[in-house]
């Protein structure tokens, strides 16, 4: 190959390559809005789609000036119509309904203009489960992004985002009214307890002793269920009442602790009761409510943190943490009840004084130490 | 008695277990409804009011573009077209700043996209589309699949792999595998040819002062054979000699480039961050006023405006950028992270967002900038810590900058 040629080419990559790779481009690749909302006229949708995107499949610009006007855009309102309707598919209860184009608007995103197409539909009159199909465009750009986006403008909302991949949603329509509301807090706070791996293990860490008593400098074995089960109670009510209070605290803002301290001391907490189990300090009847208590406030700030993410500042607050906690207790009560029959049929013999509580007291003691240093001071050890 | 509690323990915990991993919507977060909207919908008073401008680059290459697409209609099969389609609109899209067109560039290689045997000059393509989507390694992993071919194929699309191989490299600090790329396109296409994948390497490892005389050396042969690069070397030399303190040096170089090419977006915003560094910001404004569709171009141009004393315009372009950021962020797509965190210093005046930004961005990509953006953070919010595998990178790749040095200084002394 010729030396011009090859720098030619050479030429030619550097132009593709072009400006260094890590720079993003300007603004983002397509999307279109669909918003859906129910009122005195039925299901109604007002869909916002690009005028790029309909200038290459539908053709606008018909005087080929580069230029799209709102006479151009107007002539072309049927097909434009057409095309949309022939991408989307929508039903109801299980029923399809049919699209009725309805007025055609202007819209300024911050990626430019937009078309806005107002449908109603024949859905009788309310909608409780939607189902959607979307097909817009995906066959021309694959980087396409449908937005759904269900419920009232500027207050709290769903949004949907539909892919090639991913090209259908269903939701229900209807208010989910307050119980159901907190039936979905309830279930997001099972749902955090029990990817809290750090929550649970302190947990077990604190109940780990409990079908045991100190007597004489020595464990020994508790001898009937009931007092055994009354003390977990205590310890778990005193977690729970712990973490109760500084959760509020931290979702109404009255307290700010830095995730970083709050994250490292939730560490300290398990190895300081880890480190108990194996050299006890306190009466075996304080020292589950002592760490259950103290402990279980910072416990609390490391919740806080998923049930603002939830966005419960802005919806129904008390029902929210109410609903959450009331998850949190269900998926504590689970590890609970599913831990302690085995403690208590195990504790007599040497295999849970010897091995559940002494070396697995080592081991989480070791284990929450990675975490601590991971982090008080951002590293990476373990990535877990 | 235990069994009892045995039975109603698992009866507990299944119905717990399938509560909470029932009805978890992954696509869906709830969260307030912000579209991207400046203003609302309305219908429009005067049939003759402009909605929307097509970019120049579009309109005049649309006639092309429609001819290809019945071609690549008629012969769905031809890997070639379909190459030489994506090709073009690649380049459309660089030139219009607009990605949907890298979207149409995939929907022409869509039946290779997965596909690991897809001709060479389909996975050229592939590998440019994935970096552009900020997919680096996948990118590297389909050039690796190119260049792994028969040797004799096509030379130009080996030259082409190497050079972008050299350049996604360099952008994730994988310096080891620059060199390979540059050292195999100097086999191939000659040493003058692969200094534009060796230069950029020598400039990042620590030896600055070579690569700057290496552009020097053939800028007079380049200007006179391939006058397209001249902006771009002299862009690079800017850099270069703005690495090694030399300001005034580096100056001339942008101003170089600037007269070679007047619309370069990263020329723009290099020589825009260096007046800024200067305290020469109203210049800045000058130079970046009518590219603000490009959102690096916007971020310096309302850091800029700010440190003007030009409140209003500030005010407005970070409202621009915040809506750009809050669209990409509804349509769960890729982030400018390197923007975001700098937005979030300057603008947002908000350190620790930025560091954490920052800090994100570094783990994808380790250039110079995002270097600059992670201890600029750190050293705003207080947490010199943080910065610690930005320090030892630097010191592995012995890369010299005078910025980055007195940064990492500041961040020591703490």
């Amino acid at each position: 190959m010729s030396w011009t040629v090859v720098l030619r080419v050479v030429a030619l990559a550097i132009a593709l390559v072009g400006s260094i790779s890590g720079e993003a481009h300007a603004h983002k690749p397509s999307d279109s809005y669909l918003r859906i909302s129910t009122g005195s006229e039925g299901l109604r949708l007002r869909w916002d789609i690009a005028l790029k995107d309909l200038e290459m499949i539908v053709g606008l610009d018909s005087d080929a000036n580069g230029e799209i006007t709102w006479g151009e855009l107007k002539a072309r309102q049927s097909a434009v119509f057409e095309y949309a309707r022939s991408r989307l598919s929508i039903s109801v209860d299980g029923q399809p309904v049919s699209l009725v184009p309805g007025r055609l608007l202007f819209n300024r995103h911050s990626d430019g203009g937009y078309a806005v197409l107002e449908l109603g539909t024949d859905a009788p009159g309310n909608p409780g489960r939607v189902s959607i199909s979307y097909s817009l465009l995906f066959d021309v750009d694959p980087t396409h992004r449908g937005l759904v986006l269900v419920g009232a403008e500027g207050g709290s909302g769903t949004t949907h985002v539909l892919s090639p991949e991913l090209s259908t949603v269903e939701f229900d329509l209807a208010d989910p009214g307050p119980w159901r509301s907190f039936l979905v807090f309830v279930r997001e706070g099972v749902w955090h307890i029990w990817i809290g791996y750090d929550h649970v293990l302190f947990l077990l860490t604190l109940l780990l002793p409990a079908v045991l008593v100190r007597r004489d400098r020595k464990w020994t074995p508790v001898d009937e269920l009931r007092p055994a089960v009354w003390d977990v109670a205590k310890i778990v009510s005193c977690f729970t009442l712990a973490h109760t209070i500084t959760l509020w605290l931290a979702v109404m803002d009255h307290v700010a602790l830095p995730s970083r301290w709050v994250e490292s001391v939730i560490a300290l907490s398990i190895i300081i009761t880890a480190a108990h189990n194996l050299r006890p300090v306190l009466p075996s009847s304080m020292s589950g409510l002592v760490f259950g208590f103290g402990f279980g406030l910072v416990h609390g700030f490391g919740f806080a943190g998923a049930l603002k993410d939830l966005g419960a500042k802005d919806l129904a607050l008390g029902s929210a943490l109410l609903g959450f906690n009331v998850g949190v207790e269900l998926g504590q009560l689970c590890i609970v009840l599913a831990v302690l029959p085995v403690m208590y049929r195990l504790r007599h013999r040497a295999v849970y004084l010897w091995v559940f509580l002494r070396l697995g007291s080592i081991a989480i003691a070791a284990l929450a130490a990675v975490w601590f240093v991971e982090r008080a001071f951002k590293v990476e050890i373990l990535g877990w | 008695m235990t069994m009892r509690m045995l039975v109603t323990s698992a009866a507990i915990v299944i119905i717990c277990l399938t509560s909470a991993a029932s009805g978890r919507a992954l696509a869906s977060t709830l969260e307030p409804i912000s579209e991207s909207r400046v203003d609302g919908p309305r219908v429009p008073l005067r049939d003759d009011e402009v909605l929307e401008t097509l970019p120049r680059r579009l309109l005049e290459s649309r006639g092309e573009i429609q001819r290809m697409r019945r071609e690549l209609a008629a012969w769905p099969g031809d890997a070639q077209l379909a190459a030489r389609v994506a090709g073009e609109l690649v380049r459309l899209a660089r030139a219009s700043d607009d990605p949907r067109l890298y979207g149409h560039a995939r929907a022409a290689i869509a039946r290779w996209w997965d596909d690991p045997a897809a001709p060479s000059g389909v996975l050229l393509i592939r590998a440019k589309l994935k970096e552009t989507d900020h997919d680096y390694r996948a990118a590297l992993a389909d050039l690796e699949l190119l260049l792994a071919r028969e040797p004799g194929q096509v030379q130009a699309l080996q030259v082409q792999a190497l050079v972008e191989t050299a350049s996604v490299a360099l952008v994730v600090a994988d310096f080891g595998r620059a060199t390979a790329a540059a050292d195999a396109l100097e086999r191939v296409a000659g040493p003058m040819q692969a200094v534009f994948a060796r230069a950029p390497l020598l400039a990042r490892t620590g030896r600055a002062g070579e690569a700057y005389d290496l552009y020097g050396r053939h800028l007079a042969e380049l200007r006179e054979r391939s006058p397209g690069v001249v902006a771009w070397v002299e862009t690079a030399r800017g850099e270069i000699a703005e690495m090694l303190g030399r300001l005034e040096a580096a100056e001339r170089h942008y101003r170089a480039a600037l007269a070679a090419d007047q619309s370069d977006r990263y020329l723009m915003r290099a020589l825009a961050d260096f007046l800024l560094d200067r305290g020469r910001a109203p210049e800045a404004m000058a130079l970046l006023e009518n590219h603000t569709a490009d959102t690096g171009v916007l971020l310096a141009y309302a850091i800029a405006a700010k440190q003007s004393g030009k409140a209003e315009i500030a005010r407005r372009s970070t409202a621009e950028l915040t809506a750009r950021f809050d669209a990409i962020r509804l349509r769960q797509g890729t982030r400018h992270l390197r923007f975001e965190s700098r937005y979030e210093l300057e603008l947002g005046g908000n350190p620790a967002r930025a560091l954490e930004l920052a800090r994100q961005s570094w783990a994808e990509q380790k250039e110079p900038r995002d270097a600059r953006n992670v201890l600029e953070a750190a050293l705003a919010a207080g947490d010199a810590g943080a910065a610690n595998q930005v320090i030892e990178f630097m010191a592995q790749s012995r890369i010299e900058d005078v910025r980055l040095r007195e940064l990492a200084a500041r961040l020591g002394a703490r």
